[in-house]
């Protein structure tokens, strides 16, 4: 009752009237909106939500360059052959063309390299969702055999040699080269890698024409409850991000996807629903890349898959004429966002 | 004006009332003669403590081992490698059969070096000392970026820790069997065990008195030929837990009898 008409005792102290410059400098720090500075090194396509960013990984221009740096640098590699870059090409939306990509000295693992666009939005990585965040996922191609082959121990030794590395992790994490400013570093530039910019987005945008009539149609069969395609890929990325186990092969033992993860067999041959920007430059498809065209999976989807046991029941069997096929492969390719595969801001 | 004179009269009669206030004590809530009521400290007593180590000394079947050398296992040549483990969540059990939890948490425990500090424990006397082999579901999934290298817990090579799965290997062993009797151990192995349900739990009965007199050292046997009972060297040697739990399941069930009080 009493103490609470006092003005806080602390305001009084004559301490803090030396404090007075720092709060005038605290304030003018604080004065900087953090989301203007990162809207200044990244770009967010109209209609996507705001990038999440981690707390303890805010994006900068320094850290975007070394990130960038060190997704190109073959010094990643146990043998400096290959870089992140060499199985994500900017080309192909930051996937591959081949099946699965080769890792050191040729070894071939048993996955197809996934397209990177708009990867800030996972709320889980990699096919099977075994790795939780951007950063935590950088160890995985850099350690697996079949991939870089690499061990992050290795790397640090190896980069502390660099003059050039030394300087720039310590301009833009401040102190030696560790573990923590490797994987922020690639993973704030792998957040960056936005595609919005498909003639679909300006159809979405309102410019009636960035769509043409068999586009059009597609569209509206994709997401028509006859194809029910929109079950699964909706949103703006065209995925829910759930692991569905979509029926188009009917043994999964090779890789039994999700279930590696959760050790269920009801997740067995379950992998996360693809985003479908840019699908049409990232073939060949499905987990294991042995799927040439965007044709076979619609022709697998319409008969109804071939009813393995964990199979979506969302799968169900549909016809299309011809020219209906036709038509829903021409809105698949509107998908493709020709900025974001020759943005030199992305490139090494 | 009124107010004002209210309010500088208020400052005052608080600061008198803060004054008044003030009760000497000791005010670390970690000290023995702490005071929940003090507020200005006049000094604190504490307990005596002295760091205590544990060694984790390794043996295949009486010998030391080194990583590299050739051991016969469960009768099949073996080279080990790599023998690595994780020990964590350290209790000391005190004769009153409380637990008292050691300050370091993580153990990354190699053959060499084989001696662990597990921080300042309070004098007295000890009867057993309970941990896992593994780490914590919550630790385990966490980031191991977080860590700079030399943590137990951040980046170890050979691996500790499958990135896929974005959790620790908390028992790693590689080397090589003789699979065709030829007695040349040339096939290689691996033997990662991982996973939440793959913790085990121990407790090893030690008679330990904490004091400045002596050295206050835990001396365990890492037995690793224990580990390999009822494995099948020759043919059936690898495993990275989830791709054949039969064999991590052998290997989690031979844990209990892996480490033990040296005689």
């Amino acid at each position: 009752m009493f103490q609470s008409k006092v003005i806080p005792s602390f305001l009084l102290s004559p301490v803090c009237i030396f404090c007075i410059p720092f709060y005038f400098l605290i304030l003018s720090a604080c004065s900087v909106d953090p989301d203007l500075k990162e809207d200044a090194v990244y770009t967010l396509p109209e209609g996507f939500p705001p990038l999440p960013i981690p707390d303890d990984n805010p994006i900068t221009a320094e850290k975007i360059a070394l990130g960038k740096k060190l997704f190109f640098d073959t010094a990643l590699s146990i043998d400096s052959a290959i870089s992140c870059g060499s199985c994500h090409k900017q080309q192909f939306a930051f996937s591959d063309d081949v099946a699965v990509s080769p890792g050191v000295e040729g070894r071939i693992g048993f996955r197809n390299a996934p397209s990177l666009a708009n990867v800030a939005y996972y709320p889980e990585l990699l096919k099977d969702g075994g790795t939780p965040t951007l950063e935590t996922q950088v160890f995985v191609p850099l350690e697996t055999h079949e991939e870089m082959g690499f061990n992050m121990v290795l790397l640090v030794e190896r980069l502390r040699k660099d003059a050039a590395y030394v300087q720039e992790y310590n301009a833009v994490f401040g102190g030696e080269i560790q573990p923590f400013g490797i994987v922020r570093a690639i993973a704030a530039y792998e957040r960056t890698l936005l595609s919005g910019y498909s003639a679909y987005d300006a159809y979405l945008q309102g410019d009636n024409h960035a769509l043409n009539a068999s586009e059009k149609n597609g569209m509206q069969l994709f997401f028509s409850d006859r194809l029910g395609c929109g079950n699964c890929h909706n949103g703006f990325l065209l995925t829910d991000n759930s692991y569905q186990c979509d029926g188009y092969f009917s043994d999964y033992t090779a890789d039994p996807g999700r279930e590696r993860i959760t050790f269920d067999p009801a997740d067995i041959g379950k992998f996360r629903v693809p985003t479908l920007r840019n699908i049409a430059l990232t073939a060949p498809y499905m987990h294991d890349g042995s799927v040439a065209s965007l044709e076979d999976i619609i022709d697998t989807y319409a008969v109804g898959g071939s009813g393995f046991e964990n199979q979506s029941t969302l799968i169900q069997p549909f016809t299309l004429t011809n020219e209906e096929r036709t038509d829903l492969i021409s809105f698949l390719v509107s998908l493709n966002d020709y900025t974001f595969i020759s943005d030199p801001e992305f490139a090494p | 004006m009124f107010k004002n004179k209210l309010l500088i009269s208020s400052v005052f009669l608080l600061a008198i009332g803060l004054q008044a206030c003030k009760r000497e004590g000791c005010t670390d809530p970690n000290a023995l003669n702490y005071d929940a009521n003090a507020n200005k400290d006049v000094g604190c007593i504490y307990e005596a403590v002295h760091e205590v180590e544990m060694h984790f000394h390794p043996y295949v079947h009486g010998d030391a081992l080194f990583e590299g050398n050739t051991y016969t296992i469960e009768g099949v040549a073996t080279t080990l490698n790599y023998c690595r483990f994780y020990v964590s969540n350290i209790r000391l059990v005190n004769a009153a059969g409380e637990e008292i939890v050691a300050p370091e948490h993580y153990l990354y425990v190699q053959p060499d070096p084989d001696e662990y500090s597990l921080g300042d424990i309070p004098d007295g006397d000890y009867t057993a000392i309970r941990f896992d082999i593994g780490i914590d579901s919550a630790t385990n999934h966490g980031d191991p970026s977080l860590y700079p290298l030399g943590d137990p817990l951040g980046a170890q090579s050979p691996n500790m820790h499958w990135g896929w799965l974005n959790g620790y290997i908390f028992l790693r062993i590689d080397g090589e069997a003789d699979s065709n009797a030829d007695g040349t151990p040339d096939d290689a192995f691996e033997m990662h065990i991982g996973t939440d349900d793959f913790l085990v739990s121990v407790e090893i009965p030690y008679d330990l008195t904490v004091s400045d007199q002596t050295e206050n050292i835990f001396h365990m046997d890492a037995n690793w030929e224990q580990l390999f009972v009822g494995v099948d060297l020759a043919n059936d040697n690898t495993s990275h837990t989830t791709d054949n739990l039969t064999l991590a399941n052998i290997i989690k069930n031979n844990i209990p009898n892996f480490i033990q009080a040296e005689d």
